[in-house]
C-alpha cells in the first residue's frame, strides 16, 4: 500500500535530503501509525502526526494514499 | 580584582552630551552577585534611572553587557545584551543578540558598555584594546546598514565588529533595531531608536587579544572539545545546522499554530510555498555561524536578482521573520519574503514588529474601512506584498499612515479607535512574536508577565515539556530528561493553566532568563537540544570564574534578574493591569487543526494572580519587602 510522509522539525534527520518536503512509500495493508514509528525508530510518546489535516492517535490505521505529517515542536525561533 | 577570571572588571562609560569617556571598575561584588548579561543591565538601570523617563530623552541611558562565559571559546557565546528603557514599551527592555560583537567586546578588554547624555552631530564609537574614541559619523548617517557596515569595515580592518543602529532608528521609529555584522540582531523593544536619538550610529570594537583569562583553561578546553564533538552529530542539532529556524514553520503549521491572517487562523494553505525547505532550496546559499559555535544554524541567502536590497549580505529570514512577513500577511511569495527581510535589514528595523503592525492595518481595514485614521488611505489586502513593501516606506519617512504605523501597534491602535485594539498583537506595546498562545497557554502566561511585554522566549514552550523525557537517539528533541534536576518530571498538557503548569512556567522563566543571564544561546543548551546539561552549565561557570557555585545560585540570580525588571517597570508606572494579553487570545482560533481552541481567561487571570503569589509579589504584581531582602534587592528597589 502506498502512502505520503512528510518529517517536521527535529524529526527532518529522516528525510533522504534537507529539503524534501513529502516523499511517497510502501507500507503493509493495516499498518498503524506507531507501526510506522517503530519502523523508523522514532519514540511514539514524542512526536505528533496529522493525517490528511487531521491530529491523529498512534493507533490510528493507515489507508491507501494517506498523507502522514509527524512533527516535533521547539520554543525557539 | 581579587582572583576573580572570566571578567576584565571593566566598564566603559561614554557620555555623549559632553564626550567624556572613561573606564570604572564594575566591581567584583557587584559581578559575583548579578553575572552579567541582562541581570547586569538592570543593576545599571535601576541604580541610574530612579524615576520615570520619556525613552525618547536625555535621560535615557543604553547598557551593553556580556558575561563571564563570553568570548570563551566555545559554542553559544558571543552574545551580549542591550538594556534600555523601550521606546515601544515605556518600560524596561533587555534584547539579546548573536553573532560576534560580545565576544569582541569581552576579548578587547570591556565588559560592559553605559552610554549616557546626547551627542550634537552624529557619532560612532571606536573601541580598541585601551583606546576609546568618538569619531564623526556624519558620512554614515542616513546609509544602509549594509553600507556602513562596509566603510566602517575599510576605515578600521576586516577584523573590527560593526554593530550598529541602521536608518529606522536615526528616524527614530519605535521599532528600530540594532544589529551586528549585519546578520544579528537585539531586534526588540526599539533598542535602535535609543542610539539613534542619542545620535550614536555604531560602536565598532576591535580586539587583538584572542583569549580572555580563565580559572581553569585545561577544563574550559575539554567542555569546547566535548560540544563540539557531541553538536556535529546530534540529532536535534544536525536539523538545526541543515535549516536553522526556518525549519521550524511547517512543523508549526502541522500543530495549528502557525499565526496567520494577523493570528485569525493557526493554519496557512500556502505553508510549503514560503516553508523554509522552499526558500531554502530557491535562495539558499549555505549557513554561518556565531563566535566560536560549532552549530552554524545561520542562513545564507543568495542575491536575488532585481531585487532592491542585496540579499546576499543581510542573511536569510529566521522562522519569526517568515512567519510573520509571510502567513501573519497572507503573503504567499517567498522571494518577496526573503526580499523583505533584507530591505527590514538594511533599514535595521524589527521584523516582527514590521508584521504585526502591518497585520494589523491589513485587518482593521478590511474590518473598520470607515475610521476616520483611515480616511483617504489607499486600502491593503492580504497577500499584497508590493503594498508592503511601499507601507514600509511609508513607515520610514513618517508618511500618511506610515506615520501612524511608525509608533507601534498599540499606539496606531490607540489613535485608530474602533475595536483595533482586540487584534492589536501585542502586550506592553511590543507586538507578539510568531507563536500562538491558544496551542500553549504558558507562552500567553510569559507573554503577559513579562517585563518587556510579548516575547516567545520567555520560558520553554508547553510543547517542549507535554510530553515525557523519553526521546531516544533518533529524535534528539527538546523534552523533559535534562530538566528533572530543577525538579520538572511531570509532562502537563499544554492548553492549561493549572497550579502545576503555573509551578512549571515559575521554574522555566528562571531557566531561561539564565541562559540571558550568561549571554549563552538557547539552541545549544537544555531543553532545547540537550547537547549539554544543567551540570554543565554550573561546572562552566566555575571553570571560568573560579566561584564556588550551584544551579541554585544560578537560578536565584536569574529570579533576581525578573525581579529586577518587575520592579523597573514597577519604577515607571506599569501595574498589574498591564499583565493581560489582547482579546482575540480568549477568542476562537478560526481555522486549522486548533481550530476553535482559545485560551479560557478565567484560568489565565487566576494563572496570573497564582504566579504573583509564587513570586512573591502582592496583587498590584509588586516583589513584597521580604521577597527584596531574600533577593538582595532591597536597596536598587529603594
Ligand atoms: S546555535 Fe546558531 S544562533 Fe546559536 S550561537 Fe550557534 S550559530 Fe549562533
Amino acid at each position: 500500500m502506498k502512502i505520503s510522509i512528510s518529517f517536521y522539525g527535529n524529526l527532518i534527520i529522516h528525510r533522504t535530503e534537507a529539503n524534501e518536503l513529502k516523499r511517497q512509500i510502501q507500507i503493509p495493508g493495516g499498518m498503524t501509525v506507531s507501526g510506522l514509528l517503530v519502523s523508523y525508530g522514532i519514540s511514539e510518546k514524542t512526536v505528533k502526526a496529522v493525517c490528511n489535516g487531521k491530529k491523529v492517535d498512534v493507533r490510528h490505521i493507515l489507508m491507501e494514499d494517506d498523507y502522514l505529517q509527524f512533527y516535533s515542536l521547539n520554543s525557539g525561533g | 580584582m581579587a582572583d576573580y577570571k572570566g571578567y576584565n572588571n571593566k566598564l566603559l562609560r561614554v557620555n555623549l552630551s559632553s564626550s567624556d569617556i572613561r573606564t570604572e571598575e564594575i566591581g567584583e561584588d557587584v559581578l559575583r552577585k548579578y553575572i552579567g548579561g541582562t541581570s547586569l543591565g538592570y543593576y545599571y538601570m535601576l541604580k541610574e534611572i530612579c524615576s520615570k523617563i520619556d525613552p525618547l530623552s536625555d535621560e535615557n541611558r543604553i547598557y551593553f553587557t556580556t558575561s563571564p562565559i563570553t568570548g570563551v571559546r566555545f559554542s553559544g557565546n558571543g552574545r551580549h545584551s542591550v538594556t534600555t528603557v523601550s521606546p515601544l514599551t515605556g518600560g524596561g527592555t533587555s534584547s539579546e543578540a548573536g553573532g560576534w560583537w560580545g565576544a569582541a567586546l569581552k576579548l578587547s578588554g570591556i565588559d560592559a558598555i553605559a552610554v549616557e547624555g546626547v551627542s550634537n552631530k552624529p557619532v560612532y564609537l571606536y573601541v580598541e584594546d585601551d583606546k576609546y574614541e568618538l569619531h564623526d559619523a556624519d558620512d554614515l548617517w542616513g546609509r544602509s546598514t549594509g553600507d556602513v557596515q562596509n566603510i566602517l569595515k575599510q576605515r578600521h580592518g576586516k577584523n573590527a565588529r560593526v554593530l550598529q543602529t541602521g536608518p529606522a532608528g536615526e528616524k527614530l521609529i519605535r521599532f528600530a533595531c540594532i544589529t551586528n555584522e549585519l546578520r544579528h540582531f537585539n531586534g526588540r523593544g526599539g533598542t535602535g531608536a535609543v542610539m539613534g536619538h542619542k545620535k550614536l550610529r555604531a560602536i565598532v570594537v576591535k580586539n587583538n587579544r584572542k583569549a580572555l583569562p580563565v580559572a581553569d583553561q585545561n577544563g574550559v578546553g575539554d567542555f569546547a572539545a566535548y560540544l563540539n564533538r557531541n553538536m556535529k552529530d546530534h540529532p536535534a542539532l544536525a536539523p538545526h545546522r541543515q535549516l536553522g529556524t526556518q525549519r521550524f514553520l511547517l512543523p508549526t503549521n502541522a500543530g495549528g499554530m502557525l499565526p496567520t491572517y494577523n493570528f485569525r487562523d493557526g493554519s496557512f494553505d500556502a505553508a510549503e510555498q514560503v516553508s523554509g525547505e522552499e526558500i531554502n532550496r530557491l535562495y539558499g546559499d549555505g549557513s554561518h555561524t556565531c563566535y566560536a559555535c560549532a552549530v552554524s544554524c545561520k542562513r545564507k541567502m543568495k542575491s536575488i536578482e532585481g531585487a532592491e536590497v542585496d540579499t546576499s549580505i543581510y542573511g536569510g529570514p529566521e522562522y519569526e521573520t517568515m512567519a510573520m512577513l509571510g502567513p501573519v500577511l497572507g503573503i504567499e511569495n517567498p522571494k518577496a519574503i526573503v526580499e523583505l527581510n533584507a530591505v527590514c535589514n538594511a533599514y535595521g528595523l524589527d521584523t516582527i514588529a514590521v508584521g504585526a503592525a502591518i497585520g494589523w492595518l491589513i485587518e482593521a481595514m478590511e474590518k473598520e474601512p470607515d475610521l476616520p485614521v483611515f480616511e483617504g488611505v489607499e486600502k491593503i489586502g492580504w497577500n499584497e506584498p508590493d503594498k508592503v513593501f511601499a507601507i514600509i516606506e511609508k513607515i520610514m519617512n513618517y508618511d500618511g499612515i506610515g506615520a501612524l504605523l511608525a509608533q507601534g501597534t498599540r499606539a496606531a491602535a490607540v489613535k485608530a479607535g474602533g475595536s483595533t485594539m482586540d487584534y492589536a498583537m501585542q502586550v506592553k506595546g511590543q507586538d507578539f512574536p510568531a507563536h500562538e498562545p491558544r496551542g500553549k497557554w504558558t507562552v500567553g502566561l510569559g507573554m503577559a508577565v513579562n517585563a518587556a511585554g510579548a516575547d516567545h522566549l520567555v520560558a520553554a514552550h508547553d510543547v517542549v515539556i507535554d510530553h515525557p523525557g523519553d526521546a531516544g537517539p533518533k529524535f534528539g528533541g527538546a523534552d523533559l530528561t535534562d530538566i528533572e534536576g530543577i525538579g520538572l518530571l511531570e509532562p502537563l498538557p499544554a492548553e492549561s493553566l493549572s497550579a502545576k503548569k503555573v509551578r512549571n512556567f515559575v521554574y522555566l522563566q528562571q531557566l531561561w532568563m539564565l541562559y540571558d543571564v550568561l549571554d549563552w544561546c538557547k539552541f545549544t543548551g537544555v531543553p532545547e537540544t540537550r547537547s549539554y546539561t544543567l551540570k554543565h552549565i554550573v561546572e562552566i561557570v566555575e571553570m571560568a570564574t573560579g566561584w564556588k557555585t550551584s544551579i541554585f545560585d544560578l537560578m536565584k540570580c536569574a529570579e533576581r534578574t525578573i525581579n529586577m525588571g518587575r520592579i523597573f517597570n514597577n519604577r515607571m508606572g506599569f501595574t498589574s493591569s498591564d499583565d493581560t494579553l489582547p482579546e482575540r487570545m480568549f477568542e476562537p482560533i478560526s481555522a486549522g487543526p486548533l481550530k476553535g481552541h482559545s485560551i479560557d481567561k478565567e484560568q489565565f487571570e487566576k494563572a496570573v494572580e497564582l504566579y504573583y503569589q509564587m513570586m512573591g509579589w502582592n496583587e498590584r504584581g509588586e516583589p513584597q519587602f521580604g521577597k527584596l531582602v531574600e533577593l538582595g534587592l532591597e536597596e536598587l528597589a529603594g
